[in-house]
């Protein structure tokens, strides 16, 4: 995944918001090649699964082909973007609400049986990741992984920048207390 | 594999591993994305159709009855030739006839016959059916009727 500068990736945001414009839901592919990947990655912290964050990003891509004139002339496209893609992603769990008590149980009984076996390390800090509360999970992959201020994470959670760094912090004294163990099992091996 | 002297070196290992952290989308995805997006064109064309078209039909009925209301309070011309007075009629009912005093200095006839010889030559063929079904429901002549005040 190519990692572009955060002024630079907004333009080309806008730029293809522009272009589905003047040209229709047929540009649209431009929009999903640059954004999806991405787009994703944070869905996936949101739901927890990837089938209902691809589905998420089918919601968030539909609804910005109806109405591209507000992403071209949002001031700050990819955190408009991921903020759709957010409550496109809470929509899905929301309808799926009856059926998360079962999948919750699952998910507990895999956390307790989870052995990672590939020592990837992307893999292993994605698993802890996983183990994080969701609001935590989602301020650490905007905050690293996305690169954007407390002030831009606050406009896309609608929280205040003190809560959301205040979460940051929480989140990394636990992905601190999950990843340690593994450096020192490293180290004895 | 993870060194932590403190959160510093934690968000730099987090950060390396985002180089690494990029999720393969399912192949069809793309393809089923642009898919929706373009269904969900169509259904948003086909709904501002649908809207235009019940609004144009509920234009043009609104305008048919609001036509078709003022049309049916009709007021028989009291300029037609013998006949001072003003015949309300709904449809091929008559309402009433107007008390308004005379405003015709010639003489009138108010007889039926000569009611509906003006109505006839005025061209009023419905209202000439009016006027005599109004004729045959009530007894007397038309001053009779009038001064009853039916």
């Amino acid at each position: 995944m190519e990692k572009l500068a955060p002024a630079k990736f907004a333009a080309k945001i806008r730029c293809c918001a522009n272009d589905l414009q003047d040209h229709g839901v047929d540009r649209l592919g431009s929009l999903y090649d640059l954004t999806a990947h991405r787009l994703v990655r944070y869905a996936v912290t949101v739901t927890k699964n990837m089938s209902d964050a691809e589905d998420a990003i089918q919601a968030t891509m539909v609804r910005i082909a109806m109405k591209p004139k507000i992403l071209a002339t949002a001031q700050q496209p990819w955190a408009y973007l991921l903020r759709v893609a957010r409550n496109e992603a809470l929509r899905i769990l929301q309808k799926r609400k009856p059926l998360q008590i079962f999948a919750q149980c699952r998910q507990l009984w895999a956390r307790d049986s989870e052995v990672v076996e590939d020592n990837d390390q992307a893999q292993v800090i994605r698993q802890a990741l996983k183990r994080l509360p969701t609001n935590q999970s989602e301020v650490v992959v905007l905050k690293i992984w996305e690169d954007m201020t407390f002030a831009e994470i606050a406009s896309v959670l609608d929280e205040s920048p003190n809560t959301v760094a205040s979460r940051y912090r929480y989140a990394l004294q636990k992905l601190d207390g999950y990843l340690r163990p593994l450096a020192r099992e490293d180290i004895n091996v | 594999m993870f060194e932590f002297e403190d959160h510093n070196s934690l968000e730099e290992q987090l950060m390396q591993a985002s180089a690494d952290s990029a999720i393969p989308l399912r192949g069809g995805l793309r393809q089923q994305v642009l898919d929706a997006a373009r269904q969900a064109r169509s259904r948003k064309i086909y709904t501002r159709s649908l809207v235009a078209l019940g609004s144009f039909f509920l234009t043009v009925t609104m305008f048919f009855l609001i036509h078709d209301s003022e049309k049916s309070h009709r007021v028989a011309s009291d300029r037609t030739p013998g006949w001072p007075k003003t015949i309300y009629v709904k449809g091929s009912q008559v309402l009433g006839i107007s008390t308004a005093a005379a405003h015709r200095p010639e003489a009138i006839k108010t007889d039926w016959n000569s009611v509906q010889a003006t109505l006839k030559q005025s061209g009023e063929w419905g209202l000439v059916d009016a006027v005599v079904r109004f004729r045959n429901e009530r007894a007397g002549t038309i001053e009779q009727i009038f001064h009853r005040g039916e």
